[in-house]
């Protein structure tokens, strides 16, 4: 009661009373008593009592279970069952009560083996032909009775240890699970018959017998007792596992009406959200089913097929709704997951194809619902997640595409390619909104870039591409072509009138699909390669070899075109017609470098967009890893057009590798105030200066010492300085002597004048605290940093002998700068370098 | 981008310049910059960018040296901003005056009775110390025109 008519006092000692009145000892009388007293006249206080009373009786019997006589017990419990079944209760005294009924089962049946409640649950059955009512009362009995057994929070600690617990509960699954599922098939089998409407007793019977089907496909089949050592597993981690099942459920799972039952009854309910939740889940966990109950691969592949029959009978005649995609998606998961490949192929060839359209279509569905959703930027990502799952079960059957007939999967991937591409263009090639505000959007440094965000999907979608490369590369090239050709004519555009709004509204769309161009081509046309020798995908290089036995390649045109970045596809007689079809695509790339390159030099750098640039440097470092001076041996056969054009000692790579330098330096020279950029630009670097082969050609290059001289001036982020030396240094194995003295010379030496210069001054230590004096120590110290970083076991000596007699000098400067944090913790991180790095290296 | 060995800084008094341009994507944390006007320390630095194709922002937050105020700024990556010459410099404290000047020798000898005693905490410990008989160093933080000690120590080379 509200505080306006009950004091504190009062509540308090109600409190105390309800308290007090919960320690009764053997309330079991007194409890009768007052269910049947307040039983007469129910009002909100006598609820309230008869709760209490329930769960005072459920305290006591947990409490004094082994003092009680089984004659009081057998009649409590009747008593408590006709108790509910005659009096109108509400549920949640309902519930209460029916849960001291089955903890008295349980309890009970570790005792006498569940013989009464194999009897509770015939008596339940025999309900089944009356009104639904009582059916639906039998279903509250036993999703009791379930609930008890299960492993969850719901079931109460009944004073039993784990391990009685569990043995209770395997009992249970082996003797009564089976019977209550057959009588749900049975309960839902009737109902399937009756058409709309529907009342809403029926819709609430539906509820129950679906929730007690899908608790049983979902959590009971958990436990597994390893008999030799006694030990219980209990699988709580995974969400849904999988359905796995004994001989003994073979007559009432592989039953192929049981599944078709459930497609029915979903069928059926899928209007209603509530009921649809659990008749979709029930679906998606009998498409798990595995276990002892197949005897055979032959019953495995007759169950696979009556399911998958029910499922295309399901996706071709309805439109799905947004609800439903994600259970569809878990389903075809699921599926593919448990009959995989060597199964599907098991199927009727028809069905199996018509399986595969199905599939496709839901995925270029689910894409289209994704691409909404990121547009919008949907709270939900129902489609987003479904999208992912079906790319996931398409993975499965890309890895085993060689057990289907040839070009199986071709048109699929077509699709599905097709369809992504689309859903990233904006129109008219595409259809990207603009929903989002793309140009107003603050976007925080912490926050996810594309390529790592949607990893997984432009993977599955390279594999995609890499299916069908006599569409995808062309269709990429040209894509890329145009906008990069539509990209300069904007620039020309600014660059000779006056700038205006509308304008940077078209370079964001074009940098947005050149962006996602990007992204997709580099993934169709090579690998992610962690901790792996990156290759090129062995789908590219056959279609490469391919293409040139039909003649269609002309090798001079083609290194041609790869050689005139400045100039437009038209511009190069032939190209278009007889171009190898990679080197085309990479082309394209280095096009639109060039097409930056040539930005920033007449000023319009601010223009340009950051996100593109770091793309671009993404795409070229896993494109060089694998495709720049390829290692023969590697491969079996070798396509002469990627040969000439990036192979060992051509001029092609020679060329290659000085275009990607300049780019490097352009990038670094004029895009320093961009960190994101500048690592990325950097790890290109470093990707074509670490490969041995690719390190002798880049350290011939002029320019790169300009280059190195003009960093160690230049930048000021502690990445960049650390990586330059330490990469710069790591080409000590792989160059021949004179290029190590030419390192020495230009950049060890340089770095030890700095400093000697610096310190050697007569006035050292009195303006040592000035500014640009300070600033040449940091300079030298980050340098230093990078030296030790960088060197290996094979430099570590020549390089301690560099460092070692400025290291002293160091120790000194600690103390004449021990005013100038900055400096002394530099100093600091120099010396730790120099111990972690290359002291234990030492053998001298 | 200005090379830093091409810009001028002159370090001499009056009429000097206080601070140096540096372009603000190459400011670190624990580095200076002037935010409103007053020198700071920076204590955090993060870059953010204003649309998917947008160029970098830098967002710095900074503590004033002097007077421990917090300030704020965002500013282009590109752009340049003010980093204040800061110098620090070790005192030996010889006297401290009736109305509370501080009497301070530097290395080479020269006396300066400019500087107060500071407020706050570190003024009551200053005094504490000296009162005590300890032999203080103060260490003068020197920027922008103003001048403070910002921190003692005693002297352990003395107690050799």
């Amino acid at each position: 009661a509200p505080p306006s008519v009950v004091t504190n006092e009062q509540r308090h000692s109600a409190e105390v009373m309800f308290l007090n009145f919960r320690k009764t000892k053997t309330p079991y009388a007194l409890c009768r008593h007052i269910l049947e007293t307040n039983g007469i006249f129910i009002n909100k206080f006598s609820t309230n009592v008869v709760f209490e009373a329930a769960g005072l009786l459920k305290d006591a019997l947990i409490r004094e279970w082994s003092f009680l006589q089984e004659s009081d017990l057998i009649s409590l419990r009747q008593y408590l069952l006709q108790y509910i079944i005659q009096k109108q209760l509400q549920p949640f005294v309902r519930e209460r009560i029916l849960q001291v009924i089955a903890i008295m089962v349980k309890r009970g049946s570790v005792e006498d083996f569940g013989t009464h409640r194999g009897q509770i649950l015939t008596e339940t059955s025999l309900g089944l032909s009356l009104v639904p009512s009582s059916q639906i009362l039998g279903c509250n009995i036993i999703s009791a009775l379930m609930q008890e057994y299960a492993t969850t929070v719901k079931s109460s600690d009944v004073g039993l240890t784990w391990e009685t617990h569990f043995k209770a509960k395997k009992q249970f699954e082996v003797t009564d699970l089976k019977r209550i599922f057959q009588f749900c098939v049975q309960a839902l089998g009737e109902l399937s018959k009756l058409s709309p409407p529907y009342s809403d007793e029926v819709l609430s019977l539906t509820k129950h017998l679906l929730s007690i089907a899908e608790a049983e496909v979902n959590g009971f089949f958990r436990t597994k007792i390893l008999s030799k050592w006694k030990f219980y597993i209990v699988y709580e981690s995974d969400q849904s596992p999988a359905l796995r099942l004994g001989t003994h459920w073979k007559e009432v799972i592989l039953d192929p009406n049981v599944v078709n039952l459930f497609f029915t009854i979903h069928w059926k309910v899928r209007e209603n959200p509530q009921l649809a939740h659990h008749s979709l889940n029930c679906l998606v966990q009998l498409a798990s089913l595995n276990g002892a109950v197949f005897a055979s691969k032959d019953v495995r592949v007759q169950y696979l097929g009556n399911y998958m029959q029910g499922f295309l009978n399901l996706v071709t005649s309805v439109d799905i709704l947004d609800r439903e995609a994600l259970g569809i998606s878990n389903i075809v998961r699921k599926l593919i997951l448990f009959f995989p490949p060597p199964l599907l192929v098991g199927m009727p060839a028809d069905l199996l194809q018509s399986f595969l359209e199905q599939l496709t279509q839901l995925t270029c569905r689910f894409s289209e619902g994704a691409a909404q959703e990121e547009m919008l930027c949907a709270e939900d990502r129902l489609y987003m997640e479904a999208f992912d799952h079906m790319l996931e079960a398409w993975i499965s059957v890309l890895h085993d595409s060689q057990v289907f007939p040839k070009d199986f999967c071709k048109q699929s991937s077509m699709q599905i390619f097709n369809t992504y591409l689309k859903c990233h263009l904006s129109p008219p090639d595409g259809t990207r909104g603009q929903g989002r505000e793309l140009d107003t959007e603050e976007i925080d440094e912490t926050e996810e870039d594309d390529r790592t965000k949607f990893k997984d999907q432009l993977q599955t979608i390279g594999s995609f591409g890499r299916q069908v490369p006599a569409h995808s590369l062309p269709l990429l090239s040209k894509l890329l072509e145009d906008r990069t050709n539509r990209l300069q004519g904007q620039l020309q555009r600014m660059h000779s009138q006056a700038m205006n709004i509308s304008d940077t509204s078209i370079l964001d769309c074009l940098f947005e699909d050149i962006h996602w161009l990007v992204l997709i081509a580099g993934h169709v046309i090579s690998m992610d390669s962690e901790g792996e020798t990156a290759l090129i995908p062995s789908e590219i290089m056959h279609y490469s070899i391919q293409q040139a036995s039909s003649g269609q390649v002309n090798v001079e045109t083609t290194l041609k075109l790869l050689g005139s970045p400045g100039h437009h596809l038209v511009d190069i007689p032939g190209a278009d017609e007889s171009s190898d079809h990679v080197v085309r695509l990479t082309a394209a790339v280095f096009r639109l470098c060039e097409v930056e390159k040539r930005a920033v030099e007449v000023k319009l750098g601010h223009l340009l967009s950051p996100e593109v640039a770091s793309s671009i440097m993404w795409f070229l470092r896993r494109w060089s890893l694998s495709y720049l001076l390829p290692v023969e041996t590697y491969y079996s056969e070798m396509s002469m057009a990627l040969v000439a054009a990036f192979g060992k000692d051509t001029d092609g790579a020679t060329w290659t590798v000085n275009f990607l330098l300049s780019k490097v330096e352009s990038n670094l020279c004029s895009f320093n105030s961009e960190p994101g950029l500048v690592k990325d630009t950097v790890r290109l670097f470093i990707a074509l200066v670490d490969m041995r082969e690719k390190g002798s050609v880049v350290l011939k290059r002029e320019g790169l010492w300009n280059m190195s001289s003009i960093k160690i001036k230049n930048w000021k982020t502690d990445i960049v300085e650390v990586n330059t030396g330490s990469s710069l240094i790591r080409e000590f194995p792989g160059g021949p002597l004179q290029y190590r003295r030419h390192f020495v010379v230009i950049v060890l030496k340089p770095l030890q004048d700095r400093f000697k210069n610096v310190i050697c001054q007569e006035n050292f230590n009195r303006i040592f605290h000035e500014e640009n004096v300070k600033m040449e120590i940091i300079d030298i110290l980050e340098s230093f940093i990078g030296v030790a970083q960088g060197s290996q076991v094979v430099t570590v000596h020549s390089l301690f002998q560099f460092l070692y007699p400025m290291l002293s000098e160091f120790a000194t400067l600690v103390g004449v700068y021990h005013n100038y944090q900055q400096v002394v913790e530099l100093i600091l991180e120099l010396y730790c370098e120099c111990a972690r790095g290359m002291l234990c290296y030492l053998t001298q | 981008m200005a090379d830093i060995e091409d810009t001028h800084f002159e370090t001499g008094d009056s009429g000097a310049s206080v601070t140096y341009p540096m372009q603000c994507s190459a400011l670190r944390k624990n580095g200076f910059v002037m935010l409103k006007s007053r020198p700071c320390k920076i204590v955090e630095m993060s870059t953010s960018k204003t649309g998917k194709h947008g160029h970098a922002k830098v967002h710095l937050v900074g503590i004033d040296i002097f007077n421990a105020k917090k300030y704020e700024d965002i500013c282009p990556s590109t752009h340049n901003m003010d980093v204040p010459f800061v110098k620090r410099e070790d005192y030996q404290l010889t006297d401290i005056s009736d109305d509370g000047y501080l009497c301070l020798m530097a290395d080479n000898g020269d006396l300066r009775e400019d500087l107060k005693v500071p407020d706050g905490e570190l003024g009551a410990q200053l005094r504490a110390d000296y009162e005590a008989g300890k032999e203080l160093l103060c260490t003068v933080l020197k920027s922008c025109g103003e001048e403070c000690v910002i921190a003692i120590k005693t002297n352990t080379a003395l107690d050799k």
